[in-house]
């Protein structure tokens, strides 16, 4: 019978330690921990924020790195996902916003070769969303 | 006595919906609303001042409880029984009553006006069933204390600026056809040679003949050809089909040529034929007709098709904007619809949140600028004219073209007064 090779099969998988984790309620409360932390004695905390002694707040971009993010959330200009930082000042500009004209100097002036601290010609959710 | 055809001056102006040089990179529908917004916002500011002189006007996150004021934005319409692709994938059975498969609207819609502040659900003097999403618009009245806003007047943008028509003396022709459906079960091969023999000139005494030579151009509105659905379910077509999936659009091939090779014709993609699904749809590409294509008077368009033929400005569609706001909005004809998408000034508002769109970023080429004198729409279910009066003496004569498969008629339009009539033609004894 059909239906009773189903049931074979599926009782077959469940003698392995799946089935205890799903039916006892420790799995429910136990908190989640992370990945990268399993297995640390604490857990409310990760490594990484407190590298060195004191906690890393600094993020790695510059200055002008943060008037571009500026500009990327400033909603007047309109969605910045999906066009180039310099389309969309060049789309402001054509409709009559006036949006800041250093920022586009800065635009044209980011090398191929960039740094960590160079300003990036994506805005900032490219690639993270 | 040889008669010769008349001519018309004739400049193509669909360079607005071609899709060039667009590089996608994974934008989003946003674009297009905001573009949209920022442009019919420019427009109804400019109306403000002569409106309501006296309010101010403010943003969505700028409204006060009971201040009178004006906000402008653009409407989303909360529809119950829109479909929802999430629906499929729901885990319980939904409990939403049957749909009539030709329209969704549902008594307890609502609007609600967006702009980049915020947005606010609407109640008042505005009435869901007239508008549909993506619609930009200006609305007097104020915040309850329910947090809605109570519209009491709405502002549309009106009928844009029309260019002043030259008068002509002599009676020049347009014809329009749609839906042929080369290859369907409903399409009457004689009727449409009927058809193209009145067109040019081929059928009927001198007096008719003399009305077909003053024809100076041939519209097809789209759908002219019906690819059988198992043909693009998606799976491989076998080798013995394929010379069949082309059979449709080789015998409208041999019909055009016929044409062509007598007048001038444009030819607009419509949603079954094999353009891209998604408006604005690119021209059908010349490969496709290989006689027709070899005649310099036969020029295959986008659909919105814009045009220009002795000053008279022609505006159409091959009739999806039209079918779309049909499912999503009520009026007491199709022609209601033409006249709604001229005074909110958007060829296809729908677009792109139910009717397939490109993802723009830095326009939206279906606002309507300028005012057309002729606006005509495809593939509707019968033929309707009227001429629509505006403010400002615009005059725009409004046609649905019905489709010819189905009822065997073709629309004529006189230059000269912009005076509308069919053509109709049947081939059984008993009708």
């Amino acid at each position: 019978m059909a239906s009773s090779g189903m049931k074979d099969f599926y009782r077959q998988k469940k003698k392995g330690g799946v089935t205890k984790a799903a039916s006892s309620s420790n799995k429910k409360t136990k908190q989640y921990t992370g990945g990268a932390s399993v297995g640390a004695p604490d857990t409310a905390q990760t490594s990484a924020l407190v590298s060195h002694g004191s906690w890393d707040l600094k993020d790695d971009f510059g200055e002008q790195e943060e008037q571009l993010r500026q500009f990327d959330m400033d909603m007047k200009f309109g969605p910045c996902i999906g066009v180039t930082r310099l389309q969309r000042w060049e789309r402001a500009s054509a409709m009559g916003l006036q949006p800041p004209a250093h920022l586009r100097d800065l635009l044209l002036r980011v090398p191929s070769t960039k740094n960590r601290s160079d300003p990036c010609v994506e805005c900032l959710w490219e690639g993270k969303v | 006595m040889p008669m010769e055809r008349k001519q018309a001056a004739y400049s193509n102006l669909d360079e607005r919906y071609a899709i060039q040089g667009e590089k996608y990179q994974g934008q989003q529908y946003s674009h297009i609303y905001f573009t949209r917004l920022h442009h019919m916002r420019n427009l109804l500011h400019a109306l403000v001042p002569t409106w309501k002189p006296q309010l101010p006007v403010t943003t969505v996150l700028g409204l006060e409880e009971g201040k009178e004021c004006i906000i402008v934005g653009t409407l989303y319409k909360h529809m119950k029984l829109k479909p929802s692709i999430l629906d499929e994938y729901s885990k319980e059975r939904s409990a939403i009553p049957l749909v009539k498969p030709h329209n969704f609207m549902h008594p307890d819609d609502h609007l609600i006006l967006e702009d980049e502040s915020g947005r606010v659900t609407l109640a008042g003097e505005i009435p869901p069933a007239a508008f549909v999403t993506g619609v930009v618009v200006a609305l007097h009245g104020k915040e309850t204390s329910a947090g809605n806003f109570l519209v009491e007047d709405v502002l549309e943008a009106g009928l844009p600026p029309q260019t002043a028509l030259s008068s002509a003396d002599e009676d020049k022709y347009v014809v329009f056809v749609s839906g042929l459906s080369v290859g369907s079960g409903t399409f009457n091969p004689l009727q449409f040679q009927l058809l193209i023999d009145h067109i040019t000139g081929h059928l009927g005494d001198e007096n008719e003949q003399t009305i077909a030579s003053n024809i100076v151009r041939v519209v097809v509105a789209g759908n002219s050809v019906h690819i059988s659905p198992r043909f693009v379910n998606g799976q491989t077509v076998a080798s013995k089909d394929q010379s069949r999936i082309a059979e449709p659009i080789r015998e409208l091939d041999i019909m055009l040529t016929q044409l062509v090779s007598s007048l001038p014709v444009d030819i607009m993609p419509g949603c079954h034929d094999p353009a891209n699904f998604s408006l604005p749809q690119q021209p059908l590409h010349r490969c496709l007709f290989s006689g027709a294509s070899t005649y310099n008077t036969f020029s295959s368009c986008s659909n919105p098709h814009q045009f220009e033929l002795d000053s008279v400005q022609f505006l159409g569609t091959s009739g999806q904007n039209i079918d779309d706001l049909y499912k999503y909005s009520d009026a007491k004809d199709k022609l209601e619809f033409m006249e709604r998408t001229l005074r909110w000034r958007h060829l296809a508002p729908t677009a792109p949140n139910s009717l397939g769109c490109y993802p723009y970023t830095d326009k939206d080429p279906f606002l309507v600028e300028s005012c057309p004198h002729v606006y005509f729409v495809g593939n509707q279910d019968k033929y309707e004219t009227r001429l629509l009066e505006g403010p400002e003496k615009q005059k725009v004569r409004l046609i649905c073209i019905p489709r010819f498969s189905e009822s065997g008629v073709a629309v004529m339009l006189n230059l000269r007064n912009l005076e509308c009539s069919t053509l109709s033609f049947s081939t059984s004894f008993d009708a």
